[in-house]
């Protein structure tokens, strides 16, 4: 039983449709960036593929994943400020759909981008994506298609710890933990890339292009002398009938995903982590409004509960402790038909708000409730008056409470994540499951202005010790710079190309996006609460 | 990936669309709601398509479904899609080459260039490491070579028999 | 406690809907039943349905229900008083006939002599054009070839020539007027002899348009002979009866009545004892001549019955153990109207070619005035070893057009799946309106051809049969139930 929401949103006011109008067009940004990093390729490119008879990366996806079914791509815009924007999504397509009944993790190279090759934000995605199997034991169909890492930049990609070693040890942590993996070789599978496959339960090898060898025929011939053709030295019948490296070979990729398709049907499917649930139902308020609701300008505040009444099931939501800390909202809700409890932020935190979300945090860890937070904090309060009554030591318990929690955890940026409010509400240190994020969103340690300010500040202080007197004209000179880079650099685009989360989403798809993870994450046996030592 | 149903002689992907809950079909490409339930009488069923209730008798024999309805019946079968991906990416158009699965020496041959073989049909008799082994043939077709002799020896992977699959052989004898 | 004093015990010598409707019949008198059965219907309907089913072997089934030395002594083994020969196999063999009266055994049906009489089609059409009874007018250019075109015209137009020796309508010259006779005998006499190197021709009067109309005689022992009123069985292919009916429509009570009182005078010349059949072709001019008669019960006896209330396998019982009909004639009044369909193992798509496979699904039509005479049941194999018949479907309705809407219904409600039948066929003809409107003639399909094929499915109708199949498939509707939720409601979605 629960209450619905009653929204106070009034779709004609002025307001409203200024937002609206703002917000349509960042997403319409977003959305054209998608595409283009989704499909726009130089048609040499794309000539290439079809020489040599291969599907279009999306296209083999698409055939993989079970029919009417959804698809959840990740971190659809990786790597989009970098590189000069040549790798599109990182060179690798990833995300969580449905093959013979079975959630998996997809992560498919993208022959169409430099041969597939692995730039240091590739190898950063594909750790990433098997971080998230990893987490919650999602099998992973690979799409094997890579030239190898982009050698230009390996000293950025291969040495330290999270660089290309990471994925082949994270297969082999996979398969320790009995998580199956697959391989379609629909390319040529060189040096480390040659152990994806290798490192898999299954592996099916094309005929032709598919190719496995960990010196590919020109280093052959530059090390030993050795002149060999690919096939032999590594086609699929050299591996399917004498190494036994691969296991099943295909004469196209229609026939190898097909096959791929009957494989994935052998696997066990185990007992999701029990948690409440209830037939799900679409949100009582049209999610389309969610594009008036957010201002253009991240300085307005506005109630999240109009967001919350957005995503959850039949806008239903009981509220935790409505009157007190009212800065963060807490309560139950669905998404999907799967019960969460939300943090929403609902201005600056406080002491009495950081005390609500520990203890609404440790309530649904023992009522093994996952947690959705959904960002758009400035951070906590700051002044005399805070730091007397202790702020730091009611912060540091909602924090130490996010970070021991032992249900999943979500995180949605909403619109602005500054400062240690990052911190308490899940941010990417906190291992949250997933974190999503709207185009509008903004990340920094400080808000861009007041990081501007102060640069811009300290910057005219300096140059007033050295004697100099500043007119306004070239104070602006100094600070604007620093507010675009700044800008730059706390955009949303910028985050996302970094893999500080998991994809730029429009905010329409944030409850379609959540109940998928949502239902990823429950893979995942629940471990009991356990907490550190709160500062009391 | 869809999945097909071959009608009238026809291929028809049918594929199901997963919303709200509820039961939804995609049939080239058009989108219906769409369920069955069983009725009271052995084969009979309603189907319930885009907001109208059918009543028709289903009875069904492997992939092969018989339909009762309105008074006709028709017949519509399932097309396994990786068989039918297989056969199309098969380079050798449907002829099969038997290959020597270990080596050895031929003992006998028992069809030669032309014969119509059934599947499992003996083609011929090798011994390798002591042991008599049956090369039978795979799929129905016709013998299009022998590639070997009685007393000839062999290594693991050489063709002894080419085949003609069962499809080509049958149009040559209606040609 | 048998009510047909002096039998028993009959032994079926048949299979099918008609051994099973034997039985149903004996069960009724109290008569033990046995059948003989080839292992081919093994756990058919009518083998279950007797008390004994005796196995009978040959080289191809059919043989096995044609070794008369083998049922007689099946017969003899068993101890059975009667034996029931239903519709073809032996039922018209006067020696089979002959042998089982000398085995001791009462043969139901008439007597070898009336079987070897008016069962040879020759002989049977010699005695009745000598009892006086009209034939199709016809001349014979051997008789008197100098006389051949003058007696020839004396047949009247239209008329037919064909060669002697000829068949399959090779050198057939169809003459309509006078001004064409020489020109035609002419033509006809040059292609017998190309055809069939034998000029000897004939001619015969050419009845366009005819039906085929029948009249079911009864007769017993002690001289009786009853008429149970006509049936119409025009609606034909290749000779083979599909659609039968009484009475018969667009027909005035003068001329059923004419052709009635023939069918019984000839049955009477003959001395016919039993259940028979006097067939006769009518023209359109309402001229009618003898065709053949049938010495046993026909497939399409239950007309008949359902519009009499006769049961004529019980009669048939009763007149062979020598009861007197109880009858008169002046008691016959026949109410309402009957059709028979024959629902038949064949793909009237592709050219009525016999349908074979598995009976995975029968359900018969049910409801008011409906009888379905069938001897399927599912888990039967259909296969070519017998004729294709599978089941009869009968109404009776108040009149022709209740008679013609109940059986639409019925047919479209007789579900046979796992073997092709012409079911949905049958319901065409039904729902032709020429068939409405009784103009019925033995050209009803191929001069129909085009009217009566499958009509083209609609995107729609294709559809609902490909969506059902779908939901139907194991594997399809597996693999959709194995989606898991929330991604099966969220559906066909990508971010």
């Amino acid at each position: 039983m629960m209450r619905r929401i009653e929204s106070r949103i009034d779709p004609r006011s002025a307001d409203f449709q200024k937002f609206r109008e703002a917000n349509l067009e960042r997403v319409a940004e977003f959305r054209a960036m998608q595409d283009a990093a989704r499909f726009e390729r130089p048609q040499r490119d794309l000539d290439r593929l079809g020489h040599h008879g291969k599907l279009f990366v999306r296209k083999r996806i698409e055939q993989l994943i079970d029919p009417g079914t959804p698809f959840l791509e990740l971190s659809s815009l990786a790597a989009n400020t970098e590189y000069d924007g040549d790798a599109k999504s990182a060179s690798v397509v990833c995300g969580i759909g449905i093959v013979s009944g079975r959630e998996v993790i997809i992560r498919a190279d993208d022959p169409s981008i430099k041969g597939g090759a692995w730039y240091p934000l590739t190898v950063k995605k594909n750790v990433r994506i098997l971080d998230i199997a990893i987490e919650n034991r999602l099998p992973v169909v690979h799409i094997c298609d890579s030239a190898g890492g982009f050698l230009p930049l390996q000293s950025e990609l291969f040495a330290d710890k999270d660089n290309a070693g990471r994925i082949f040890r994270n297969q082999s942590i996979l398969s320790k933990m009995g998580v199956p993996q697959l391989a379609l070789v629909f390319g040529q599978c060189t040096a480390g890339g040659a152990y994806i496959p290798s490192l898999s339960d299954y592996s099916i090898i094309l005929r032709g292009n598919g190719g496995i060898f960990l010196g590919g025929p020109p280093l052959v011939k530059a090390a030993t002398g050795e002149i060999v053709d690919h096939d032999t030295l590594g086609g699929a019948d050299v591996h399917t009938r004498i190494s036994g490296v691969a296991d099943y070979a295909a004469n196209s990729e229609e026939e190898a995903i097909l096959l791929g398709r009957e494989i994935v049907s052998q696997w066990h499917r185990p007992e999701k982590a029990a948690i409440e649930r209830r037939e799900p139902e679409p949100p009582a308020y049209d999610p389309k409004e969610l594009y008036g609701i957010v201002p253009d300008d991240i300085k307005i505040q506005f109630d999240m509960r109009e967001i919350i009444a957005r995503i959850v099931d039949g806008s239903y939501f009981h509220e935790y402790q409505p009157d007190y800390g009212k800065t963060l909202i807490c309560g139950y809700a669905y998404i999907w038909g799967q019960k969460v409890g939300i943090l929403a932020n609902n201005g600056v935190l406080f002491n009495d708000s950081s005390l609500k979300g520990a203890h609404f945090i440790e309530l649904c860890d023992k009522n093994r409730t996952p947690l959705v937070f959904l960002q758009n904090i400035t951070g906590f309060m700051v002044g005399r008056e805070y730091e007397a009554r202790g702020i730091c030591k009611d912060g540091a318990k909602f924090i130490m409470v996010q970070s021991g929690a032992s249900v999943p955890k979500f995180t949605v940026m909403v619109n602005g994540s500054f400062g240690a409010g990052n911190y308490g509400m899940c941010g990417r240190a906190y291992d949250g499951r997933f974190i999503f994020s709207w185009p509008n969103h903004q990340i920094g340690i400080m808000g861009a202005e007041q990081a501007a300010n102060t640069l811009a500040d300290v910057k005219v202080r300096q140059l007033e010790r050295a004697g100099q007197t500043l007119s306004e004209a070239e104070i602006e000179a100094i600070r604007q710079p620093v507010i675009e880079s700044y800008a730059r650099e706390s955009s949303a685009y910028y985050a996302t190309s970094h893999l500080w989360d998991d994809g730029l989403i429009d905010p329409v798809d944030t409850r379609n996006a959540l109940g998928m993870a949502i239902s990823a994450s429950l893979n995942t046996p629940v471990e009991e609460p356990h907490y550190g030592v709160l500062r009391l | 990936m869809g999945y097909d149903f071959e009608f009238q002689g026809e291929p028809h992907a049918v594929h199901p669309v997963h919303q709200a809950g509820r039961g939804r079909l995609s049939i080239e490409g058009r989108a219906f709601a769409a369920e069955l339930f069983p009725g009271l009488v052995p084969g009979e069923h309603f189907l319930e398509i885009d907001g109208r209730q059918e009543r028709i008798f289903i009875a069904t024999q492997g992939d092969v479904h018989f339909i009762h309805w309105r008074g006709r019946v028709h017949r519509v079968s399932a097309i396994n899609a990786l068989e039918r991906a297989r056969r199309a990416a098969d380079p050798s158009g449907g002829a099969d080459v038997l290959q020597a699965p270990m080596p050895g020496t031929v003992v006998e041959v028992a069809v030669s260039a032309g014969d119509a073989v059934t599947a499992g049909q003996l083609l011929m008799t090798i011994e390798s490491m002591k042991l008599q082994t049956a090369i039978t043939a795979e799929a129905d077709g016709v013998v299009g070579e022998v590639c070997v002799r009685a007393g000839d020896t062999f290594d693991q992977g050489d063709a002894l028999v080419r085949l003609a699959s069962g499809e080509d052989s049958d149009e040559g004898e209606e040609a | 406690m048998t009510s047909v004093p002096g039998i028993e015990k009959v032994l079926i010598a048949n299979r099918g809907e008609i051994a099973l409707r034997v039985a149903k019949a004996l069960r009724r008198l109290g008569i033990a039943s046995a059948a003989v059965v080839h292992a081919e219907d093994a756990g058919s309907p009518a083998a279950l349905a007797v008390d004994e089913a005796c196995e009978i072997e040959g080289d191809t089934p059919v043989a096995a229900h044609l070794d008369a030395d083998q049922i007689i002594r099946i017969a003899g083994e068993i101890g059975a008083d009667a034996l029931h020969p239903g519709y073809g196999f032996l039922a018209e063999n006067a020696p089979f006939a002959e042998a089982v009266e000398a085995a001791g055994i009462t043969w139901i049906g008439p007597t070898p002599e009336a079987i070897r009489l008016m069962g040879d089609k020759i002989e049977s059409r010699k005695f009745v054009s000598e009892a006086g009874y009209p034939l199709t007018p016809s001349a014979s250019e051997e008789e008197d070839p100098s006389t051949f075109a003058v007696r020839a015209e004396t047949i009247g137009f239209p008329l037919l020539i064909k060669a002697s020796a000829g068949g399959g309508g090779k050198g057939m010259q169809i003459v309509r007027s006078a001004s064409e006779l020489c020109q035609a005998i002419e033509l006809a006499r040059s292609e017998a002899l190309r055809y069939f190197a034998d000029d000897r021709i004939y001619a015969e009067r050419y009845v366009e348009s005819p039906r085929h109309v029948e009249v079911q005689i009864l007769a017993d022992a002690h001289g009786k002979v009853l008429h149970l009123g006509e049936r119409d069985c025009s609606i034909q292919r290749r000779f083979q009866k599909l659609v039968e009916e009484t009475p018969a429509p667009a027909m005035d009570d003068d001329l059923r009545g004419r052709i009635c009182a023939q069918a019984v005078g000839i049955a009477e010349a003959a001395g016919y004892r039993n259940a028979g059949t006097v067939e006769f072709v009518l023209a359109p001019d309402g001229e009618f001549y003898f065709l053949e008669m049938n010495t046993r019960l026909q497939v399409e006896h239950p007309v008949t019955e359902m519009v009499t209330g006769i049961d004529l396998v019980e009669e048939q019982i009763k007149v062979a153990a020598g009861i007197p009909l109880a009858l008169e004639q002046d008691e016959i009044q026949p109410e309402g109207a009957s059709i028979e369909c024959r629902l038949c193992a064949e793909d009237p798509d592709e050219d009525f070619r016999p349908a074979v496979g598995p009976l995975l699904l029968v359900q018969p039509p049910e409801g008011p005035g409906v009888r379905f005479d069938g001897g399927i049941s599912a888990g039967q194999e259909v296969t070519t070893a017998f004729d294709p018949l599978l089941a009869k479907v009968i109404v009776h309705g108040r009149d022709r057009a209740e008679a013609i809407e109940r059986m639409r219904k019925a047919l479209s409600e007789t579900v046979i799946l796992g073997c092709t039948t012409n079911a949905a066929y049958l319901e065409r003809i039904l729902g032709h309106a020429d068939f409405a409107d009784g103009r019925v003639e033995t050209g009803f399909i191929p001069s129909h051809e085009a009217e009566l094929a499958s009509p083209p499915l609609s995107a729609a109708e294709r559809d609902t049969i490909l969506a059902a199949a779908a939901l139907s498939n194991r594997d399809f509707v597996e693999r959709v139930s194995a989606v898991p939720e929330p991604a099966a409601s969220i559906g066909d979605w990508q971010n």
